[in-house]
């Protein structure tokens, strides 16, 4: 029985970071209502012809995405257009019998519908309604449009990711923003419902992603305005420790990421790296290794590079520190431990057949997530779920198709 | 003094036990506390490990003056136990007994013995939710094994992918990778507890940082390897640009903006707000998934000389009148002067850090009806509360 059966959601999102929090209440068991139009569909939908095993996947463009799969696995779609009255009115008729509405959209273009959250509110009271803009629902930055590199670039991350003493690099392959905005905004999210619980009323909450992703920059921050330092780029460096960073192994473009966090952990790496200088008394204590941390991670260095990275990784695991090899994508999906646990859930699409995709990262003793079904095609369930949750008859749902309102 | 009449937002009510150390759990708690929870965090004698990492004000160290500490576990209580004399252990059954939410990131190695581990907690309290948030977790070939932000950052794909080609890879900057966890955590303890008011009985979570960064990496990369781009490090730019040009981070006058295109029309209001130069109709440059596969550099070579003759400033108002995407770079000290943020009440009030202080950005969400209170309570002093909560739970106080 998942966690949030009998909830039933309705996701206005686009892209990743409203959808994968959508996604995520599908897989703890919610109905979860992707609300679509023809006409404008997410744009995660429309990222050209992908491939697999470097050939075209065949079939209809909007219904090929791997991303979109990923981000909207469990849900079913409906299309309605809230442009048009009727539209807007199943709308209207559909959140009153929804519990939770999810929306990344420019804020006022729901309250320009007329499907605001204070309009549907006083039908529903119950309502919990999540906003997640860029950048909130008012003030000069309102409105902006939201890519993953306008939340990270305002928020301080892209300036704190660089090698030291060197301009910042930034880190635009890895498009954390969205997925870091998922995981607070489900916070948030989930306190409404807790709250709701115990006391049946709903609410609105208004999250700016931008803010989201200046939240966990936490120890950047005590940075400024506890030690009076705008901080910048530290590499992999930590200020604490040392060495902390990556090493490169045997072979082209293979690391080691080590972290030592206490002299014990250092003796046994002194003695899986062969002694010699890194024995060195100047470095037994954690202040010795950090005053001296570029002559020895270049030590450190010349020892790990003569070594293979997993079998190196295998001996600092067994004794105790802190390591892991930096696994390549394909590596890590392959991950034995990381298959173990569960991430990588097996899909069934009906146009791109059997494929993968990453659930949610949670282990649950009672209520465990799980991918319930693969994304829905466009309008999929529009004449089931309409007629299921609305009571709408065959002859009500033709009219309303030839309106032009199940758009 | 007590607690749970200041404490106001979603979560009010709800009760929070913390056994954790530097981020990932204690980041996990704050998020609840800031949402009204009353978080009550359990140290040893030493206390938690980040009261020693600083920054402390004037440079001097101070366990009840560490800048990260404070940034971490404001809006707790904070108590003392020992775990190793049986009637701390005593004290902690007392407070979980009386608790809806666990909150650790202790290893499973040192839970067990304990009886701490999840299980074992679920058999004598069935209605706990208890959450534990490690680099590995707590199951799986390699459950428990020693780790940190830097190697989950690694062993999740995501380290592999950021810094310049031809240097070594860099990291999720600031330990972010642990936050991650602990964001996650949070909002997984939320799911059990929404779950048990709903008519279930408790359970337990298990959450590693691990599988978080590498779910992030999974859903992320089907943006580049399905396009025939790789998951890999290319500097300043998104690999192969993510798809059309451009998606990178430029300089310009007064320090460095992001710029972005995701299309014809995006890229045609570029190249209309630069003032449509002479080498707009040169053939290289008029599709951009074709700028972005053969002539990125030239594009960047080509853009940088308008850039910065602009500031930051200059170039976010050119980009919102133009309609494509553009952000500037800001430091930290930026994004505190930031008006759209202080517009939000996205901060809290001061608190006191020794003799300094700090604004903590804790509220990056509004509730338009159980808005948390603020200002917010200063984090704890190292055992400041256990006699308050002690008493609380009716456990009798040594004192």
């Amino acid at each position: 029985m998942g966690a949030l059966a009998g909830i039933r959601v309705l996701d206005f999102s686009w892209v990743w970071s409203g959808p994968m929090t959508a996604a995520c209440l599908a897989d703890l068991g919610a109905e979860v209502i992707k609300v679509e139009h023809r006409d404008r569909l997410d744009n995660a939908r429309m990222r050209g012809q992908p491939l697999s095993d470097g050939k075209p996947v065949e079939g209809p463009p909007e219904e090929i995405s791997p991303y979109f799969h990923q981000n909207n696995r469990s849900k079913l779609s409906v299309t309605l257009n809230m442009k048009h009255p009727d539209g807007a009115r199943l709308v209207r008729e559909l959140a009153g019998r929804s519990d939770v509405v999810i929306e990344n959209l420019t804020p006022g273009t729901f309250e320009r519908a007329g499907l605001g959250y204070e309009s549907l509110a006083t039908e529903n009271p119950r309502l919990v309604w999540l906003a997640m803009s860029a950048a909130g629902r008012h003030g000069p930055l309102a409105g902006i449009r939201a890519y993953a590199p306008v939340m990270t670039s305002l928020s301080g991350l892209e300036g704190l990711v660089g090698y030291e003493d060197e301009p910042a690099v930034g880190m635009m392959t890895f498009g954390i923003g969205d997925p870091n905005a998922s995981s607070h905004a489900l916070v948030a999210l989930l306190a409404a419902l807790v709250h709701r619980e115990r006391t049946g009323e709903g609410q609105l909450v208004d999250m700016s992603q931008v803010e989201a992703m200046a939240a966990p920059l936490c120890e950047a921050f005590a940075e400024l305005q506890v030690g009076g330092r705008d901080p910048a780029a530290r590499g992999a460096a930590h200020p604490g420790y040392s060495p902390h960073g990556h090493f490169p192994c045997r072979g082209e473009d293979e690391w080691i990421a080590l972290a030592v966090a206490s002299d014990e952990q250092w003796e046994r790496v002194v003695e899986i790296l062969g002694g010699g200088a890194l024995a060195d008394r100047r470095f037994a204590s954690s202040a010795g290794r950090k005053e001296r941390r570029g002559e020895l991670e270049a030590l450190v260095a010349e020892r790990t590079r003569a070594r293979g990275r997993d079998e190196l990784w295998e001996r600092l695991r067994l004794a105790g520190v802190p390591a892991a090899p930096v696994l390549r994508l394909e590596e890590m999906q392959a991950q034995e431990h990381l298959r173990a646990r569960g991430l990588f859930q097996r899909c069934v699409h009906p146009i791109t057949g059997e494929g993968e995709v990453a659930g949610v990262p949670w282990r649950m003793s009672a209520t465990q997530p799980r991918v319930r079904r693969a994304a829905p095609l466009v309008g999929e369930h529009t004449r089931e779920a309409l007629g299921r949750i609305l009571g709408l008859s065959g002859e009500e749902l033709d009219a309303h198709e030839r309106s032009g309102a199940l758009r | 003094m007590g607690a749970a009449a200041a404490r106001t937002g979603p979560l009010a009510g709800v009760r929070v036990v913390e056994w954790g150390e530097h981020v990932s759990a204690p980041y996990a708690a704050r998020l609840l506390a800031d949402l009204g929870a009353d978080v009550v965090k359990v140290e040893g004698p030493a206390g938690d490990p980040a009261r020693r990492h600083g920054p402390f004000p004037g440079d001097r160290p101070d366990p009840e003056a560490s800048g990260l500490f404070h940034a971490l576990n404001f809006n707790k209580r904070g108590v003392v136990l020992d775990l190793d004399s049986p009637r701390d252990a005593g004290a902690l059954e007392a407070l979980l007994a009386r608790c809806d939410v666990l909150l650790t990131n202790r290893p499973l190695e040192e839970r067990r013995p304990r009886s701490l581990d999840g299980p074992s907690l679920l058999e004598r309290h069935p209605r706990l939710v208890a959450v534990s948030v490690t680099a590995f977790g707590d199951a799986g070939p390699l459950a428990d094994a020693p780790g940190c932000s830097l190697t989950s950052a690694a062993f999740g794909g995501a380290s592999w992918a950021i810094g310049l080609p031809g240097r070594p890879p860099l990291t999720l900057p600031f330990d972010l990778a642990d936050y991650e966890g602990g964001a996650n955590a949070a909002a997984a303890g939320l799911a059990a507890l929404l779950t048990r008011l709903r008519g279930a009985g408790g359970q337990t979570v298990d959450v590693a940082v691990a599988d978080v960064i590498a779910s992030f990496v999974s859903a992320n990369a089907l943006i580049y390897v399905n396009y025939g781009k790789p998951w890999r490090r290319d500097g300043r730019r998104a690999s192969g640009s993510g798809g059309p040009y451009p998606y990178t981070i430029l300089p310009c006058r007064d320090g460095y903006v992001s710029v972005i295109g995701r299309s014809r029309r995006d890229w045609e209001s570029i190249l209309e707000a630069m003032g449509r130069p002479g080498w707009a109709s040169d053939p290289r440059f008029q599709n951009p998934w074709l700028i972005a596969a053969e002539h990125a550099d030239e594009a960047d070579a080509l853009i940088v000389p308008w850039l910065t003759r602009h500031t930051r400033a200059e170039l976010l108002a050119i980009a919102r009148a133009h309609g494509f995407a553009l952000a500037p770079v800001l430091s930290i000290a930026e994004v505190l002067a930031e008006p759209q943020l202080r517009d939000r009440a996205a901060f809290t009030d001061p608190i006191p850090v020794g003799q300094g202080r700090m604004t903590p950005l804790a509220f990056p969400y509004l509730f338009s009806r159980t808005p948390p209170a603020r200002p917010v309570r200063g984090a704890p002093r190292l055992g400041e509360h256990t006699v308050e909560v002690l008493a609380e739970v009716e456990f009798p106080s040594k004192v």
